[in-house]
């Protein structure tokens, strides 16, 4: 089943989800993505999404310094992006309803 | 006051020529080829070099783990930059135009500054056809240029395109010749005073000087590069 077009919204949500967690950068949020089940987040998958997120003013960016050598680009969620995670989440609720409906109906 | 003089795309310009010599190897053959086919599209110009901070940091990074690029980005460099000109598409047409007017306004300055300091400052003087026209097809030349070494590197072959394009500006470029060799030479469109054409070509140079920093400054702002 080809699941990168209902993909392509959810994965906004939860992005958005992680950096309002804690401010952070690319490479975590790949690994907390992981964590939670999306194996296939990498940093090139994840890149253009936060492009896209920044583009929306989801997101805001500052470049701080890191111990491994050249500074890293550090995110974290503007208002608007608050603002969306809770439409996200509670739309992502229904969702998940109707959709436990429609499967589970025969049960 | 700073907006007069400096600009932020140079500035980032400048940042990345810089950062792109700490990375070495096939990291910085592959972040090359993905800059060149990037900017084959039409992504903002300002956008692209930020984009092109972010991939030099991963590329250090990729060093720095003894990993190659791709292998840092996990999926394959032609897909990755689709998925980014897909993100950043927009018209950039005005960027070129900018930069295309900046350069052949500066070009006739000093161009001009030159002939008056040798020459000084003649009653029967003006802007001449040929030198105008020849800065501006410079400038595009440049730009036509450019965008065929961009079209012929990367990951298509679009080397048919790219002989067309070439063309055209060849065909451009020998129609300029041919017109300038049966008289054009030396007439000026704009007559006058050498001390008017000098205050004249000097006010639109520092115009089009302040009105390129202004554009540039207000379109770094959009973005999170600093």
């Amino acid at each position: 089943m080809d699941r990168s077009q209902m993909m392509k919204g959810i994965l906004e949500g939860c992005i958005l989800k992680v950096i309002g967690d804690k401010e952070t950068y690319g490479y975590e949020i790949v690994d907390q993505m992981q964590k939670y089940g999306f194996e296939e987040m990498k940093e090139g998958t994840l890149y253009p999404l936060l492009l896209r997120l920044e583009k929306k003013k989801y997101i805001a960016a500052a470049f701080k310094e890191s111990p491994m050598g050249p500074k890293r680009k550090y995110y974290h969620l503007t208002k608007e992006g608050e603002a969306y995670v809770r439409e996200f989440d509670d739309a992502w609720e229904q969702l998940k309803r109707s959709v436990d409906q429609v499967m589970r109906r025969d049960q | 006051m700073k907006d007069f003089w400096r600009n932020d795309y140079d500035r980032i310009c400048w940042e990345n020529e810089k950062r792109l010599d700490g990375v070495s190897g096939k990291n910085r053959v592959a972040l090359i080829r993905m800059f060149w086919y990037v900017a084959a599209f039409p992504v903002s110009l300002f956008q692209l070099e930020v984009v092109k901070k972010d991939l030099i940091g991963l590329a250090s990074e990729a060093d720095m783990e003894k990993i190659s690029l791709e292998e840092k980005l996990g999926v394959p460099e032609e897909e990755f930059c689709k998925a980014l000109i897909e993100e950043g598409k927009t018209s950039r047409s005005v960027e070129k135009l900018l930069l295309i007017a900046r350069d052949a306004i500066l070009a006739l300055f000093i161009f001009y500054t030159f002939d008056f300091v040798f020459n000084g400052f003649s009653n029967q003087t003006g802007l001449e056809i040929d030198v105008v026209f020849f800065a501006v097809f410079c400038e595009i030349g440049r730009e036509v240029l450019r965008a065929v070494a961009r079209r012929r590197s990367g990951y298509q072959d679009s080397k048919k395109k790219s002989r067309i394009v070439f063309l055209c500006y060849a065909i451009i470029v020998l129609f300029y010749v041919g017109w300038i060799s049966i008289g054009m030479k030396g007439i000026a469109f704009f007559p006058g005073h050498g001390w008017l054409i000098f205050v004249i070509l000097l006010a639109a140079a520092a115009g089009i000087w302040f009105i390129n920093c202004r554009y540039w400054n207000r379109c770094s702002a959009q973005y999170d590069w600093k």
